[in-house]
């Protein structure tokens, strides 16, 4: 590994003022465990990582607010989301997909910013708060910005953030009539990368199906939703056929990717049969 | 990872394949190339930077043109090897011209494999990238042989 400066700034503004727009090898560093991995490989030589470790904001916990929305502070370890009783009460989802996230090793040190900033692809959360209407809130040399996930994204690991912003803060809406849930499907280990990932959130009762919201990971550069499979859904009363129809649809319209979990040929009829299987969990019971 | 297309220029098929066959005009139409040499009538190296996000990743490249039939077909291999990172590149690509109303077409093929410690984090990332490369290929393609006076269509 190459030698590499280590600054330990005790605030975001200090923090983002050491960040440099133009200097792609000045990096933050949050619980570093995906950083590393890249550094170790030999990917990334970083001149200076900025760790965020001492940063003394307000940007740890997790908080329910009055109409059930949460919030959680970008600095909180991904371990402390999947425990947490209101994550659980607000879209239990969340803690759901989690256990099968990584390991509890990296769970316990990675932290909820930084997993959201990585954009790799194969990564858990990123679809599962998308089909939620998640958004993160940035800071950076200018001020705060909201930034909802699905405009987060924009590529393999790369994001709509600037260089020198920070997530700062993860905001996920009240959950009201939201039944949803996250599939992955891994070809090795149950806590390796996915090969596939899927992630849907739905409104409606019983088997009628309002609104559908899905989106495909994994297998794609970046979290991608899946507007076809929807309006498969939306509006329907599902049945063998509704289903079939949208996982035909899901297999058609997303532009998938060859990786060592799997070929996109391969991936694709992963994906037909994953969406229905992702809606029909949904829909038996798992609330938000 | 196979990467392939097509595209129609308004030009005669000599004049196309004596243009694709000029290296530095072929790799004028890639992107991240830089420094070609020629070392011989069938042999070139260059150095080739990929950068996905904040990763930058440059390649030595070797190609060796290992079938040339005027006018119609130009296969070459190529080999590189990371800068920094031990992993390793290979790909064959196949260039094929075939003569339509009013012009050419070209069909292209380009069948990449990454191997070595660039590993599980970096080859889906350099191949989505490669992917990236080979639209801005056909597009810079089109381009030039718009500039040139003909009309290009995909």
């Amino acid at each position: 590994m190459m030698p590499f400066e280590l600054a330990e700034p005790s605030s975001l503004k200090e923090a983002i003022g050491l960040l440099d727009p133009d200097d792609p090898t000045i990096r933050p560093l949050g619980g570093g465990t995906a950083l590393m991995l890249m550094m170790k490989s030999g990917l990334f030589a970083p001149s200076t990582l900025v760790s965020l470790q001492k940063v003394e904001d307000d940007c740890r916990g997790i908080s329910l607010s009055p109409d059930g929305g949460l919030s959680v502070g970008a600095l909180t370890p991904l371990r402390v989301l999947e425990r947490s009783g209101d994550a659980a009460a607000a879209a239990p989802v969340i803690p759901r997909a989690m256990r099968t996230l990584s390991n509890v090793r990296v769970r316990n040190v990675a932290t909820v910013g930084g997993s959201l900033a990585h954009a790799d692809p194969h990564m858990d959360l990123p679809p599962v708060l998308t089909a939620l209407g998640a958004s993160v809130t940035v800071m950076g040399p200018e001020g705060d910005r909201e930034i909802a996930l699905g405009d987060l994204y924009e590529g393999y690991y790369e994001t709509s953030l600037a260089s020198n912003e920070l997530i700062t803060r993860l905001t996920v809406p009240a959950q009201v009539g939201v039944r949803a849930a996250y599939l992955k499907v891994t070809t090795r280990s149950a806590d390796d990368w996915p090969a596939l990932g899927v992630a849907v959130a739905l409104t409606g009762a019983g088997e009628a199906v309002d609104t559908a919201t899905i989106v495909v990971s994994a297998a794609t550069e970046k979290p991608t939703r899946l507007t076809g499979a929807e309006s498969a859904l939306a509006g329907a009363t599902l049945d063998d056929a509704v289903l079939r129809r949208a996982g035909d649809a899901a297999a058609d319209e997303a532009e998938l990717i060859s990786d060592p979990q799997g070929s996109a040929a391969y991936k694709r009829e992963l994906l037909r049969v994953t969406v229905a299987r992702a809606v029909r969990r949904a829909l038996d019971g798992e609330a938000g | 990872m196979d990467f392939k297309g097509e595209i129609t220029v308004r030009a005669p098929r000599d004049a196309v394949y004596e243009k694709i066959r000029d290296a530095h005009f072929f790799v004028s139409c890639i992107d991240g190339v830089r420094d070609l040499e020629e070392i011989d009538a069938t042999h070139y190296t260059a150095v080739m930077e990929s950068k996905v996000a904040y990763i930058k990743v440059s390649f030595q490249v070797s190609v060796e043109l290992v079938r040339d039939e005027a006018p119609g077909l130009i296969e070459a291999k190529i080999e590189g090897r990371p800068l920094k990172i031990a992993g390793r590149l290979t790909a064959t690509s196949v260039t094929r011209l075939e003569e339509v109303d009013g012009g050419t077409k070209i069909f292209y093929e380009t069948d990449l494999s990454l191997t070595g410690k660039l590993g599980s984090l970096g080859r889906p990332a350099l191949t989505a990238k490669a992917k990236e490369m080979e639209k801005q290929f056909a597009e810079n393609l089109q381009k030039a042989f718009s500039d040139g006076g003909g009309d290009a269509t995909a």
